[in-house]
């Protein structure tokens, strides 16, 4: 079974369209919120074996900044987590949009704002692309987490994979310097399901 | 008629490629583009009727792509296909000479209001 935990080309197009349909709206949720231009960029798909997922996170992150996690499980047929990541600059950059004063931003209203970032921008993302696949999801309350090493990110996971599917995409704003990144873990029977909704849609064109 | 469908995505391609064929009942020649490199490099090429762009595409995006258009041909029909729905992009595109905006996923009934408006300004 595990050796059918691959897409091909027009899968990996197929998904990454959904995707990017999927994020563009929630982008532009963000970014009526924040009165800013968000630079959208296409859409990352890649199946890798669990346990490379600390080394991949590592490539894709700079840590030699902190950085805020924020982690969400997704629950349903599509069944797996998502994680945003935003850099504490970025997140405090957000902080000063919603108009927060410098004395103002701490800790805590920086988790606040993650939080309710995650929430928009990652809820009705997978929503729509769980929409698009034909199944419903739930979620449950995010967590948020600081950290600045790699290491930090151990055991972090909520659920336990063997292969995870990365679909990664970028918030990007050109002229606010906010940098972050949206990745979605799903399970092996996740993948599965993916992929043969992939393959209906495929057909139908 | 000739259209260029621009798209990185080849099943957003074949999405446009399907509603158009759906509604135009004569005869058209589809030519197929990846990046807006390669549709500005057509363009110049076939001259086609109208333009399908998309926005968010690597090499050259549909931004870069339907300002050159225009630039090399100001009376270019550039009909723009994207998920990127921010208000100022579709103003932005609408700004440089766009025909009109179409959001992902395609609704066929738009495509074929905007194919009207089109034909009617060819007549």
């Amino acid at each position: 079974m595990k050796s059918d935990i691959t897409l091909n080309e027009d899968e990996k197009d197929c998904l990454q369209e959904l995707m990017n349909v999927a994020y563009g709206s929630a982008t532009a949720a963000i970014t009526e919120i924040l009165d800013a231009f968000a630079k959208l960029s296409i859409p990352k798909i890649q199946i890798i074996n669990a346990d490379e997922l600390k080394s991949y996170l590592s490539k894709e992150l700079n840590f030699n900044v902190e950085h805020i996690i924020s982690l969400q499980q997704i629950n349903g047929t599509l069944c797996g987590e998502n994680m945003f990541v935003i850099d504490k600059q970025s997140a405090k950059n957000i902080a000063y949009k919603f108009g927060l004063e410098e004395d103002e931003v701490n800790d805590e209203e920086i988790a606040d704002i993650v939080l309710e970032i995650t929430n928009i921008l990652s809820s009705s993302t997978i929503s729509k692309l769980a929409e698009d696949i034909d199944t419903n999801v739930s979620f449950s309350a995010p967590t948020i987490k600081t950290i600045s090493s790699i290491d930090q990110l151990k055991n972090i996971f909520i659920s336990k994979y063997e292969k995870v599917i990365i679909i990664s995409t970028q918030l990007k704003f050109e002229d606010l310097d906010i940098n972050a990144e949206l990745f979605i873990f799903t399970t092996d029977n996740s993948i599965l399901y993916i992929k043969e909704k992939l393959n209906k849609i495929l057909d139908e064109f | 008629m000739k259209i260029l469908v621009t798209d990185d995505s080849k099943m957003a391609r074949k999405m446009v490629i399907k509603t158009l064929k759906d509604i135009i009942q004569d005869d058209i020649e589809i030519h197929e583009a990846q990046n807006g490199q390669e549709a500005l490099d057509l363009y110049k090429k076939i001259l086609p009727n109208i333009v399908f762009l998309d926005l968010t595409m690597p090499v050259m995006d549909g931004f870069d792509a339907l300002k050159e258009i225009k630039k090399f041909d100001n009376k270019a029909k550039v009909v723009i296909i994207s998920a990127d729905i921010q208000k100022l992009s579709v103003d932005k595109v609408l700004e440089l000479g766009a025909f009109n905006f179409i959001k992902k996923p395609i609704d066929s009934v738009k495509m074929q209001q905007i194919l009207d408006k089109i034909n009617k300004r060819d007549k």
